[in-house]
């Protein structure tokens, strides 16, 4: 017994003081001396899941397969008491022992360890195994915490070689990483930041970065200001659109993707996020985005100009077509006013002879005449050809106004023009719109001439009049309606004003009257053109001004004013 | 007659976007309000939006983008106006925008689209 406990001292000892597997060879020293046995060995399987024995009076532990492990194990050894058995010869040792006793490790039994001792004489008597137990108690218990040990060193081991890997791994890919990886402190202050993000910023070394915020590193301060609001509001932000401005001048445009961390109190103690720099892409779109609004731009042009140079063509062939007639109206009309004064000579030449038939006093003659009633016949000649010389003249005056408003200027020069002339030209030509709905008045004053495109201008004066006749006959209204003309001479300017007293033009859409296209009136009565067109002619054509007010309910009012010196020369 | 002229216009709201047109009115424009964050998904729904509008108004009719209450603006964004910019000026549809909150006019003026558009404050017709 008390072998056993110095024994059990002297194990503790080995173990205190040897914490490497040879502690275990001390061991099975220590206890096949103790024994008096001839061999003794430790098989056990260690934290590393290896199967391995310590012999007695060897230097290192031996490591054996699984199965040749188990071979010597499970023929030899009980798991829960000693066993005792004759002639075996541990693996590796030639000679074979006679007498042996094994007793498992470990009280929790389970079967992790062996204690096997030899003797070649006399055999193991109840003394010595009850001894045997109890030095295996101690060595198992011994033996069990080592294990555990070295389990938990071994698992502490793995994971710190899990966790160097992760750190490598994630090392990599932070440092490698083609996009801008950062971390940021609750103040918004960088953290920590990749290569990528130095290049993305512009800077060189960290030390530049780290410690600040975003604003403070970029010219745009407020760039990460939606950035802040967003991941103090929501935690996160995914896919935000961020422009920044480097202090050299650079544009980035930048997709970030981050998420907050927050402390218990729900205080933000890091930002983690991601940055992508999507500056070439946004580069590409912009250039479609470009592309796509100048061709819209030069269709909508073109387009415009199509449809201006239509119109313009338009009138100007009705002015040719009216101009022309006029001009074949006019040869005949030559030769009716001469045939007309020709009569009216031979007419007066007849009178003359009827009155010296009258002054030889034939009897006969007074009763033809009467019969006839000559004297009346005279009389009423003399109002039909009084009659037929005003007709003429209107048509004269006509034929020449057609004439004179559509004449197309042949060199493209600008022509004196009278603006009243041209005035009472257009009145001629508008007549018939206006003369149903409308008086006249005109208040012309003697203003000089100016230099113009006379057909144009007179275009202008006829579409501001018959959109002033077409609007006060919209009306339906029962008292004639009234457009007073006035022209005037004003700071270098001849002008013209144009009142009516129609329903005038809604506020609304006073600022869109000049736009092309822009019409008020029915689908198919009005193209949307007219003023458009007038616009075109007076101020980009003749540098003038074309202007108009109206009073809803009241009327409404143009002002054409052409300067009287050609602009530019 | 001003009741059924006014019975012709039609508001619709789908998310962040509201409409406002209507068909008798042509002195009264198409007003399409956009609110909060003009990010890509936004963005996309307003693409359909407002190409619907364009499709539906007569030529010659005014479409206003009311941006004032967008706070942010992605490319996405302003790349989705050009484009109904262009298909407005296709249907001879004049196209405004808003006046612009600074730093949405900055990301305009950055791409270098500003200039194309014309800012011009919407004025809903009385109702």
């Amino acid at each position: 017994m008390l072998q056993s406990l110095e024994l059990a001292v002297e194990l503790f000892r080995i173990y205190l003081i040897d914490e490497s597997e040879e502690a275990n060879i001390a061991a099975i020293d220590a206890i096949t001396a103790a024994f008096s046995a001839v061999a003794g060995a430790l098989f056990y399987v260690n934290a590393e899941n290896q199967y391995r024995f310590s012999l007695a009076g060897s230097q290192f532990p031996i490591g054996l397969t699984e199965d040749r492990w188990r071979e010597c194990i499970n023929d030899h050894t009980k798991s829960d008491q000693i066993k005792q058995f004759d002639d075996w010869a541990i693996p590796g040792i030639e000679h074979p022992v006679r007498y042996w006793a094994s007793s498992p490790l470990y009280a929790s039994g389970s079967g992790n360890g062996y204690v096997f001792l030899g003797k070649d004489s006399g055999g193991w008597t109840d003394d010595e195994i009850a001894g045997f137990h109890s030095v295996t108690d101690v060595i198992s218990e011994i033996v069990a915490i080592r294990y555990k040990r070295e389990l938990e060193s071994r698992t502490r081991r793995e994971a710190e070689e899990r966790l160097e890997a992760i750190a490598l791994r994630m090392q990599t890919f932070f440092e490698s990483s083609r996009d801008m990886i950062y971390t940021m402190d609750g103040d918004y202050r960088f953290t920590s930041v990749n290569s990528a993000g130095l290049r993305l910023l512009g800077v060189e070394d960290e030390r530049l970065v780290l410690g600040h915020t975003f604003g403070e590193l970029v010219e745009n301060k407020d760039a990460h200001e939606f950035f802040a609001q967003k991941i103090a509001r929501d935690g996160y932000v995914a896919d935000l659109e961020v422009v920044l401005r480097r202090v050299d001048g650079v544009i980035r445009f930048c997709l970030e993707t981050s998420h907050a961390i927050k402390n218990e109190s729900g205080a933000i103690i890091e930002i983690q996020g991601h940055i992508k720099d999507i500056t070439e892409r946004i580069r590409n779109e912009r250039e479609i985005w470009q592309m796509n609004l100048e061709l819209a731009d030069v269709n909508l042009r073109l387009t415009q100009t199509q449809n201006l140079m239509v119109q313009h063509e338009k009138l100007a062939s009705i002015g040719q077509l009216a101009a022309g007639i006029a001009h074949e109206i006019n040869n005949p009309l030559g030769f009716l006013k001469s045939n007309q004064a020709m009569l009216v000579s031979y007419f007066k030449t007849i009178q003359s002879v009827h009155e010296q038939v009258r002054a030889l006093n034939i009897p006969e003659r007074e009763a033809i005449a009467r019969a006839a009633d000559l004297e009346y016949l005279f009389d009423e000649a003399d109002h039909i050809f009084a009659e037929n010389d005003e007709g003429f003249a209107r048509i004269v005056q006509i034929i020449s106004n057609l004439m004179t408003f559509a004449r197309m200027e042949k060199n493209g020069d600008f022509e004196d023009y009278d603006v009243n002339e041209g005035i009472e030209r257009t009145l001629v030509v508008a007549a018939n719109e206006i003369k149903y709905v409308a008086d006249v008045i005109k208040e012309l004053d003697g203003v000089p001439h100016v230099p113009a495109h006379g057909g144009e201008i007179n275009q202008v004066i006829l579409n501001i009049l018959v959109n002033a006749a077409q609007a006060i006959a919209g009306q339906k209204r029962t008292e004639r309606g009234r457009i007073a003309i006035k022209t005037f001479l004003e700071g270098g300017y001849v002008g013209i004003l144009i009142s009516d007293d129609g329903p005038g033009i809604p506020q609304e859409i006073m600022t869109r009257i000049f736009d092309p296209f822009f019409t008020t009136k029915d689908p198919g009565k009005g193209t949307g053109l007219g003023l458009n067109i007038s616009y075109d002619i007076i101020v980009n054509k003749h540098k003038g001004r074309l202007t108009a007010e109206s009073e809803p309910g009241k009327g409404a009012t143009f002002r054409i004013e052409l300067p009287i010196t050609r602009p530019g020369v | 007659m001003i009741d059924e002229r006014v019975a012709m216009r039609r508001t619709v709201e789908i998310e962040d976007i509201q409409i406002l047109w209507s068909y008798a009115e042509p002195e009264f424009p198409a007003i399409v309000v956009v609110k909060g964050e003009l990010d890509l998904k936004l963005a996309y729904r307003l693409r359909a939006a407002l190409f619907e509008l364009i499709n539906l108004l007569s030529p010659g009719r005014d479409l206003y983008v009311d941006l004032r209450s967008v706070e942010y603006i992605s490319s996405a964004g302003v790349g989705i106006l050009s484009a109904a910019l262009v298909h407005a000026s296709e249907r001879n549809i004049r196209f405004f925008i808003s006046t612009l909150r600074p730093k949405v006019r900055s990301v305009f003026d950055t791409l270098g689209l500003l200039t194309w558009f014309t800012e011009r404050d919407p004025i809903a017709a009385e109702s």
